[in-house]
């Protein structure tokens, strides 16, 4: 382990002034023996035991005022009575706009489904596989959404009146999801994030060739949220490999391979943009600006040896 | 309509406590967090009490054997979230910090203290709770992932990053 990858793992445990105590582990062992980290790890536990004793000001007077409160006003530690009781007109109009905009919403999505059927199906498959591709839910509950989901849709797919192509792409997302439902390799998910990153360059190249400013747009808000959830998982996946170290070749190579594939998807969308009508070239060049923001860190540091022990 | 009668105290407790006890048990933690979030007295305060008024309306949806400070916690938490929106959206600018105001038992001057409580309010909101449910309320990162509905690595991943930045930013100083 190099002192990089020793400080990447101080700074993800679960204490730094008992890291050294982990006698077994690799980090002990390079600890034992670098003044560096033993430092760093020293100064981090001591910023932690100040942020711990950090004083605070007028609690005693806040709580006593809440306590003097309750006791003056009994109806405050039961809101729902003041609720019922002294808003009725509030709650009456409060619950006519609800209804009003419930109803809105459900006379909208009817007419968008009647005219769009396809453009809904693809959108909630999207979603689908969104949601399956957060890195952040648990396994159970990616597991669990995919079974509650997955025969609901199947049957949409199933029932809707799509084009060939777009029957193609609601399969490739309905394949996603299964995928991504049961993977637990962080990179290999985020490989078949990118999967359908690639998905949705190729929709929208087809949706600019037809002159389809709109499914552009709608495709490209896709794109934009598919990215900005690749950038965190790729960011995540480049902390986790760096203290890693058994695994960090391998896995590094394949980010380095992601990278290498957003480049080529950010190349695809500049030569689209040219060709494109001037409304779906401007939704194309915002995307393009977007993805270059992203893209300004290197994604793996240059200067980091995963070879190193 | 059913109403609540007033003076029934099964109906007031949380987690086996009644209001008077609930306040004295926890306020300190809920308060030591929104004061060190809003970095403010008087947000603190408001904040804190508002936290405990919520509770008590949302009494039923705390499960009997989980983590009481944990639950207060997140609604403390989601609490100062709510106060920055609206904050945010009433001057359009981002929520002032006013500095904080010296605890009177604190050593008159420690600079130490005041360049970390500075460098913990540069940290961005989530950062921020994490790092302090973290070093001050001594949670486990799977409490830290059930206060923000989160999962463990996510928390942990927000203390790595917390923690980058602080080293950063007290670089020679601490």
């Amino acid at each position: 382990m190099n002192c990089q990858a020793a400080q990447e793992a101080i700074l993800l445990s679960d204490d730094p002034a008992r890291v050294a105590e982990q006698v077994d582990s690799d980090l002990a062992r390079h600890l034992a023996g670098c003044a560096a980290c033993q430092s760093f790890a020293a100064r981090l536990a001591r910023i932690e035991s100040l942020a711990g004793s950090l004083p605070t000001a007028g609690s005693a007077q806040g709580k006593q005022a809440l306590l003097d409160r309750a006791r003056s006003e009994p109806t405050i530690l039961n809101p729902r009575r003041r609720w019922y009781i002294g808003r009725p007109l509030a709650s009456a109009i409060a619950a006519v706009l609800l209804l009003g905009i419930g109803l809105s919403a459900w006379i909208w999505n009817g007419f968008r489904q009647q005219n769009q059927p396809e453009a809904a199906v693809v959108e909630q498959l999207i979603d689908f596989d969104l949601a399956l591709a957060d890195d952040q839910a648990a396994p159970q509950q990616r597991e669990q959404y995919y079974d509650t989901q997955a025969p609901r849709l199947r049957s949409a797919v199933q029932n809707a009146r799509l084009s060939d192509e777009d029957r193609r792409l609601a399969t490739n997302l309905l394949e996603h999801g299964s995928f991504l439902s049961h993977s637990n390799d962080p990179v290999e998910r985020a490989e078949r994030f990118c999967d359908l990153s690639d998905l949705l360059v190729a929709r929208m190249g087809s949706a600019a060739a037809a002159g389809d400013e709109m499914a552009v747009q709608r495709f490209g808000g896709h794109y934009g949220r598919v990215q900005k959830g690749l950038g965190a998982n790729l960011q995540r996946l480049k902390a986790l490999a760096v203290v890693n170290p058994e695994a960090n070749k391998q896995r590094i190579e394949r980010l380095e391979r992601l990278a290498k594939r957003q480049q080529d998807a950010e190349n695809r969308l500049r030569k689209l943009a040219e060709k494109s009508p001037a409304r779906a070239k401007r939704v194309l060049q915002r995307m393009i600006e977007n993805a270059e923001r992203q893209g300004r860190k290197p994604l793996v540091d240059p200067n980091f040896d995963p070879t190193a022990r | 309509m059913k109403l609540h009668r007033s003076g029934e105290p099964d109906n007031r407790r949380v987690g086996g406590l009644a209001f008077d006890a609930l306040v004295e048990e926890h306020w300190e933690a809920v308060y030591r967090l929104v004061y060190h979030l809003s970095s403010n007295v008087h947000d603190a305060q408001d904040l804190a009490q508002e936290t405990f008024l919520k509770a008590m309306a949302a009494r039923a949806s705390f499960k009997p054997g989980t983590n009481l400070r944990a639950w207060l916690l997140r609604i403390a938490s989601n609490t100062f979230l709510d106060l920055r929106r609206r904050k945010k959206t009433a001057r359009a600018t981002p929520m002032e910090l006013e500095p904080p105001v010296e605890h009177p038992d604190a050593a008159a001057g420690n600079e130490t203290m005041q360049l970390v409580a500075s460098a913990i309010r540069q940290l961005d909101d989530t950062q921020r709770t994490v790092f302090l449910l973290r070093t001050q309320e001594d949670l486990s990162f799977r409490e830290i992932a059930d206060v923000l509905k989160t999962s463990e690595e996510t928390a942990r991943w927000h203390m790595m990053q917390a923690r980058r930045k602080l080293m950063k930013q007290l670089d020679g100083k601490v």
